[in-house]
């Protein structure tokens, strides 16, 4: 199972499952267009390594690795 | 024209507060930084009676942060007559999520698709009537910042219709959601107030959940939903609906798109490609800081713009000491003391008048020039798009000691005035970094407190070159250190949000929406100072000119013999083991309470010299140099004198700011209790952190004998490393909000 957190600058994945149930941050991100069947595109990461920039249906969204490990990718 | 009321929603940084501008003509303050509508507004249509309530921007309404839950209350309640939807054309897909949910609520509703224009550069068209037709509500395109279709706006708005009832969810589970709705039990509510609690007790919404968990009927009907769900679509009930959404969304966009030749916001994406690049990034964040902030004195400190007629014929000023020595000094002063005289004013008004209210409020709008300035630059960055990108890069460092990258700003702004910093941490939505922000960002040495650390730097430490770094250090040091020890706190871990944010496109700002910006934060700077500062101007002044004299209560000639003078001796044993404890020292902290400026003025006359003490500013040096030694019963050249120094300013810096700072405080704590604790806490920090440096500092050198004081500092230095190295231990905080913050 790879999550997003570990995914590297430039690919594009697709979204599987989110876990995390009932946590108001899986609903936020299911709310911002991060669903299943998803393509998300890692843009690049903060000079620190730490949020990373993704390309979300056509905006940009940044989310800290921490919490991206919530979504599971194919 | 029938009276109505028109909610705005809209996703953060969608063009909402530039069409709400623009409908109402007020002032509404524009950023291009995601979440600066916080506050409810409500603003007046002239030409149709009709009303415009501005509602934060969001995302969803989930209960995911106070803006989302305070909008979808007003949602629920009966107040208004038609939704008008803002969607960000050049972001459809995500903004047409919030319009579906908006949709639930069965209201007459208007979409306006705004920045049509950025869209259709980047090579999109949509067939506008198609859409309307596919959402079944009525949608216009507009452009609110090149004023374009306004009037299209207006007119859907007085023929909006209720949405054409498109349900994008599956019937089944509809008609399920609606019979939990019925077993609500609440006569008040709609039916699409029904739907709408039952939908969010399906997704375990924390708060109806909350609201609804004593009812077993309601629970079992929902759990079953849930199920049913589950079965049906091999997902849970929280993922689905927004699925749902997002796959109705995508079938609308294919069938209104017209071309789809992508060249979306390729320059955002360019110049990102070197601002936000891994190596340039932070130089290049450092470079435009520095450009702000020596722009920011540059303008109003190095460059002399002013002509005045001086003694020696036309002079020029720099903007800071002409408002300061011509305007207040000059000006104001000789008008007020005018004034009083020609109405032969008594002596104690004319006191309060030019000495407590030219003078205080005078010392506090001196800033206004400086503080307009670096407004400008950063309303500049902010309406731009920069700020939301400092955010990114800086997050990472500000997460080790709880606060997260958009704290980065206020503390900008608190070099020049903690007044306006502090309303800067409006824009933080994180309760918990907002906190830790509110009570950190004044630890920043404001220019109010730089005579502090020009007088000691110069009497007690003879110019060394190292003290005004030091004292910076120091200030950064009180902020991680806070950062660190408070958001392992219970009380700072209320609702753990998430960094999601948007990043959103680069805007070349307009001229007017960055003057509004300035006018509007200048504006709450002066009100500041003309309201809380004027009051307290009023009292200190009242208790440094009154006391017992030789004839009894009146007013005094010296400052030795008024109130504030019996005031401070009756305190200043608080001080004593900081090493201070003189009633002298004690009255220039409660002055510095009003401005901290006033530390160093009060120290001069208290200690013999007149005000006029700028002229001669080295016998101040030698006089509280020479007051200090004797203090400590010391010569002025002994080692101590300069710990005693760093313990004096390190009071002066980071105990609570001056009054103006601690009004704007509690207005963006919202709590008494929170303002009371911080105040407490700064306190507290500044006490220990004076006691340290002077007991420790004095034992270290050898020229502080143990004492009991010693050991006292000991015992704070050593809960001070504990509170630090604890472990974090109740990190394993469920991410929610509850409901008690509502």
């Amino acid at each position: 199972m790879t999550t997003l957190d570990t995914i590297s600058v430039g690919q594009t994945v697709e979204v599987g499952k989110l876990s995390g149930e009932g946590t108001s941050l899986r609903r936020r991100l299911l709310d911002m267009g991060i669903t299943p069947k998803t393509k998300i595109t890692y843009v690049r990461c903060a000079p620190l390594g730490d949020p990373m920039q993704l390309d979300v249906r056509g905006y940009s969204l940044t989310i800290r690795k921490s919490d991206a490990a919530l979504v599971e990718v194919l | 024209m029938s009276q109505k009321t028109i909610a705005l929603l809209g996703n953060q940084n969608c063009g909402k507060t530039t069409l709400f501008n623009v409908l109402t003509g007020s002032n509404q303050y524009v950023g291009n930084w995601p979440g600066v509508t916080v506050d409810k507004v409500i603003g007046k249509i002239s030409s149709k009676d009709w009303d415009v309530v501005d509602l934060p921007g969001l995302y969803s309404l989930s209960p995911y942060s106070p803006e989302e839950i305070v909008s979808r209350n007003y949602l629920l309640t009966d107040d208004y007559d038609v939704i008008l939807n803002i969607v960000d054309a050049s972001h459809l897909e995500r903004s047409l999520s919030l319009t579906l949910e908006l949709a639930a609520f069965g209201k007459p509703m208007v979409v306006a698709l705004n920045m049509i224009d950025v869209m259709e550069k980047s090579g999109i068209k949509i067939d506008v009537d198609k859409l309307s037709e596919k959402l079944g509500i009525r949608v216009v395109d507009i452009s609110a910042s090149n004023r374009l279709g306004i009037d299209k706006v207006l007119d859907a708005v007085s023929n909006a219709q209720v949405p054409a009832v498109t349900n994008f969810f599956d019937e089944d589970i509809s008609a399920k959601i609606d019979e939990v709705g019925k077993l609500l039990d609440d006569a008040k509510l709609s039916a699409s107030a029904r739907r709408f609690i039952a939908t969010g007790i399906v997704q375990n919404d924390e708060i109806y959940l909350e609201d609804y968990k004593s009812s077993e009927k309601v629970m079992i009907a929902a759990s079953r939903v849930r199920n049913d769900i589950e079965g049906k679509f091999n997902t849970d009930a929280q993922s689905y609906f927004p699925q749902a959404r997002y796959q109705f969304i995508d079938s609308v966009i294919e069938e209104c798109k017209i071309s789809t030749e992508s060249k979306t916001c390729m320059l955002s994406k360019a110049i990102d490609k070197v601002v936000l690049n891994r190596f340039l990034a932070l130089p290049i964040f450092f470079i435009v800081v520095s450009l702000v902030y020596y722009g920011a004195m540059y303008f109003t400190s190095y460059l002399e713009l002013i002509p005045f007629e001086g003694e020696e014929g036309t002079e020029y000023a720099t903007i800071t000491d002409w408002v300061n020595d011509n305007l207040f000094g000059g000006y104001v002063t000789d008008a007020v003391a005018k004034l009083c005289e020609n109405a032969a004013a008594p002596e104690w008004l004319s006191s309060l008048a030019v000495d407590g209210v030219v003078g205080g409020v005078g010392a506090v709008l001196g800033f206004l020039p400086q503080i307009a300035f670096l407004f400008l630059f950063l309303s500049f960055l902010e309406q731009s798009g920069y700020m939301t990108r400092v955010a990114f890069v800086l997050d990472r460092i500000f997460r080790k000691f709880g606060l997260s990258g958009r704290n980065f700003i206020p503390m900008v702004i608190a070099t020049g005035c903690g007044v306006p910093a502090l309303m800067a941490n409006k824009t933080i939505d994180n309760i918990n970094e907002r906190r830790i922000g509110l009570i950190t960002t004044t630890f920043i040495p404001c220019s109010a407190k730089l005579p502090i650390i020009t007088m000691i730097f110069a009497s007690c430490f003879d110019g060394a070159w190292w003290f005004a770094p030091m004292v910076y250090a120091l200030a950064i040091f009180s902020i991680v250190a806070t950062g660190i020890i408070l958001k392992k706190n219970r009380a700072f871990k209320e609702e753990v949000s998430p960094f999601v944010m948007e990043i959103p496109d680069y805007h070349l700002p307009t001229i007017n929406n960055i003057l509004k910006a300035v006018y509007e934060r200048c504006r709450a700077f002066v009100i500041k100072a003309g309201t809380i500062i004027f009051a307290v101007v009023v009292i200190i002044w009242f208790l440094a000119s009154f006391g017992f004299g030789e004839e009894g209560f009146g007013m005094v000639e010296n400052v030795d013999s008024s109130m504030l003078a019996a005031i401070g001796s009756a305190l200043c044993f608080i001080f004593a083991p900081l090493g201070f404890g003189s009633w002298q020292a004690t009255v220039a902290v409660v002055n510095g309470l009003l401005a901290k400026e006033n530390v160093v003025g009060t120290m001069a006359v208290v200690l013999g010299l007149d005000g006029e003490f700028e002229g001669g500013e080295a016998d101040l040096n030698t006089a509280l140099t020479q007051y200090f030694a004797d203090m400590l019963g010391v010569e002025p050249t002994a080692a101590l004198v300069p710990l005693l120094g760093l313990s004096f300013l390190a009071f002066n810096m980071w105990s609570v700011p001056c009054v103006a700072a601690l009004g704007a405080m509690k207005r963006q704590l919202g709590s008494t209790k929170w303002w009371i604790f911080a105040m407490t806490y700064m306190c507290v920090w500044a006490y220990c952190l004076a006691l340290v440096i002077f007991r420790i500092g004095g034992l270290v050198m050898g020229v502080l004998p143990f004492s009991f004081y010693t050991v006292v500092a000991f015992i704070v230095l050593g809960v001070f490393v504990y509170l630090l190295v604890r472990k974090d231990n109740s990190g394993l905080t469920p991410i929610r909000i509850p409901s008690r913050q509502v």
